[in-house]
């Protein structure tokens, strides 16, 4: 019988010192080309993030935390870590060790690449928004913040000595990497765009390592790239200007955008506003100009921009601009969108430059 | 639970020491105008703090004894509390010292060891005191942060307490007595940048109507 294998076996008797060679040979052959198979498929996977799982990871860094949402096989968290790790060496204010903390005791330092890039593109947008942004500002903001807190103002004189403090076109970057300070007094605070820029970094190693799809959030600033685990754009909330009292996480939304390939970041004057006795909503928001507060209709500034640095020192630069101002600097700047919350006579309005359906 | 304790401690030493005072009925003799003089100290303040509590006093008092009947008294202490706040995230330090002066009137005729006060006290306390946060002040728009630490602070308050207490002879020169005290705040001045937790002789500073009290060990010289 053909289909009995141990006469069919017996039959091959005469053949066996042939055969036995050749079916080994078979056996290894097929292992091989599983094994070929196998390692292809994983090489395929490891260079086609498209069909990599999505992954999320998330921790807490500058008094924050953040998620990270990306396709890839590979797990990052330690490296995602060491980015940000390298941002607060190079520009934590809470670090004492930092190379801005350093500068600021006015220890001879030069400055790493990322200092430079976030002091450049500080120093840009100062430019860009006839000082409105300003990294010099910190003890004038301090002290009025302080005042406010106690209930203690700062005098005009202690304004006027503190504004000799501030001012970003007396400080520079020389090309040897050193900063240099008209006066030793003044200090650098890159609170305003770090986050920000800690954003970007994080973005850019993602897209080194040949990742299309991921989104980076750290305490509210955002960018995301390509799309989301359901293949549509990513989609982003803009918180309304009202305290967040749970710290960010279930805070109301005024608007859901979808995005991609653009970073988002917002200033709020959450806090620093007060009710007209005709109802009118007006926040308070420290001027580097003049050194005291100006009082905007504006509430909340979301902006988008190319990067996340860009977009945070822009979002701040217009809750000092006041809305009026914002829009005209947007005439020239089409590459930046923004959503803006304000007050109109007791009213909440938004304005955006936008295409939203 | 510490005011209630206070009231505990204040029954069962009625209850002492009117088995004390009862098991020695000795009749004194006239009475002068200075009948005595006396010193002592108060535990309550450190026993609480062994207890657990945040806040720390030790003081002393010398008493003059009129008749028998007065007691012009002034009691001096040092006060100290090391608080972290749960609702406004702050740290508050405070040592200082303080001070009362007052009378009591012993309402008991028979002059037998036993007495039963009633009183009152001026208290005053001038303090520096520090104020710390572990939240630090940030600006919303600016998202600057600073730490918010305030030393040095200084501020006063002035007090009102009406006693009520009573002491028994334990042995000889030896005396012990519990006292209640209604504290009314009268007057205080702090930094505008905040109030002190504590303020020392005067206890918690969260109301102007405080409720304290003290055991106090009493070396009391009065003639016979």
């Amino acid at each position: 019988m053909v289909n009995d294998p141990l006469r069919l076996s017996g039959s091959s008797d005469s053949n066996d010192s042939s055969q036995q060679p050749r079916s080994q040979w078979r056996s290894w052959h097929i292992i091989v080309i599983l094994a070929l198979t196998v390692a292809t498929i994983l090489i395929i996977r490891q260079h086609n993030p498209a069909s990599a799982p999505y992954q999320k990871v998330e921790g807490a860094v500058f008094g924050t935390f953040y998620h990270v949402t990306y396709q890839s096989g590979e797990a990052l968290k330690p490296a995602i870590d060491a980015a940000l790790q390298r941002v607060d060496e190079s520009l934590s204010m809470f670090n004492k060790g930092s190379i801005i903390s350093r500068i600021n005791r006015n220890e001879d330092v030069e400055v790493d690449s990322l200092f430079r890039r976030v002091f450049e593109l500080s120093q840009a947008v100062s430019a860009t928004t006839s000082g409105a942004f300003d990294i010099t500002v910190a003890p004038l903001v301090n002290a009025w913040g302080f005042g406010y807190k106690n209930g203690s103002l700062p005098t005009d004189a202690e304004v006027d000595s503190l504004r000799q403090l501030v001012g970003w076109e007396r400080v520079s970057l020389s090309e040897d990497g050193h900063i240099h300070k008209a006066d030793t007094s003044m200090v650098l605070d890159f609170s305003a765009v770090a986050k920000g820029f800690a954003v970007d970094l994080v973005a850019e190693m993602l897209s080194q390592r040949g990742i299309q799809n991921y989104m980076v959030e750290i305490g509210g600033e955002v960018i995301v790239h390509g799309v989301n685990p359901d293949g549509n754009l990513w989609r982003v909330g803009i918180s309304k200007p009202i305290e967040d009292v749970t710290g960010g996480a279930g805070s109301e939304l005024q608007a859901v955008l979808p995005l991609s390939n653009r970073a988002m970041a917002t200033s709020g004057n959450y806090r620093n506003f007060y009710i007209t006795e005709d109802g009118r909503k007006l926040a308070h928001t420290i001027d580097p100009k003049t050194g005291y507060p100006v009082q905007h209709s504006l509430l909340s500034s979301t902006v988008f921009a190319p990067t996340c640095a860009e977009a945070d020192a822009f979002a701040t630069s217009f809750m000092v601009m006041g809305l009026d101002s914002a829009k005209l600097l947007l005439q020239s700047r089409p590459d930046i969108q923004v959503y803006f919350i304000y007050d109109s006579l007791g009213t909440t309005r938004t304005f955006t430059n936008m295409d939203i359906e | 639970m510490y005011k209630v304790g206070r009231i505990r401690l204040f029954v069962m030493a009625a209850m002492l020491s009117l088995f004390v005072g009862g098991a020695r009925a000795q009749q004194y003799a006239q009475r002068h105008l200075l009948d005595g003089v006396a010193v002592g100290v108060d535990l309550a303040g450190t026993t609480m703090h062994i207890l657990g509590s945040d806040w720390m006093q030790m003081e002393a008092f010398a008493r003059l004894n009129l008749y028998d009947k007065y007691f012009p008294i002034v009691e001096l202490g040092y006060g100290q509390a090391d608080h972290e706040g749960s609702e406004l995230d702050n740290r508050c330090e405070i040592k200082a010292p303080y001070f009362r002066i007052g009378m009591d009137y012993n309402f008991i005729k028979k002059h037998e060891g036993n007495r039963l006060f009633g009183g009152l006290r001026y208290g005053f306390s001038a303090y520096e005191y520090d104020l710390d946060s572990p939240v630090p002040l940030a600006d919303p728009v600016w998202k600057t942060e600073q730490p918010f630490v305030q030393h040095d602070l200084s501020g006063n308050t002035h007090w009102a307490e009406a006693v009520f207490g009573l002491e028994t002879r334990l042995w000889r020169f030896i005396s012990v007595g519990w006292d209640l005290r209604l504290k009314l705040r009268v007057s205080q001045k702090n930094s505008e940048i905040g109030k002190p937790w504590y303020v020392p002789g005067m206890g918690l500073n969260d109301s102007s109507l405080n409720f304290g009290g003290s055991f106090k060990v009493v070396f009391d010289l009065t003639r016979k």
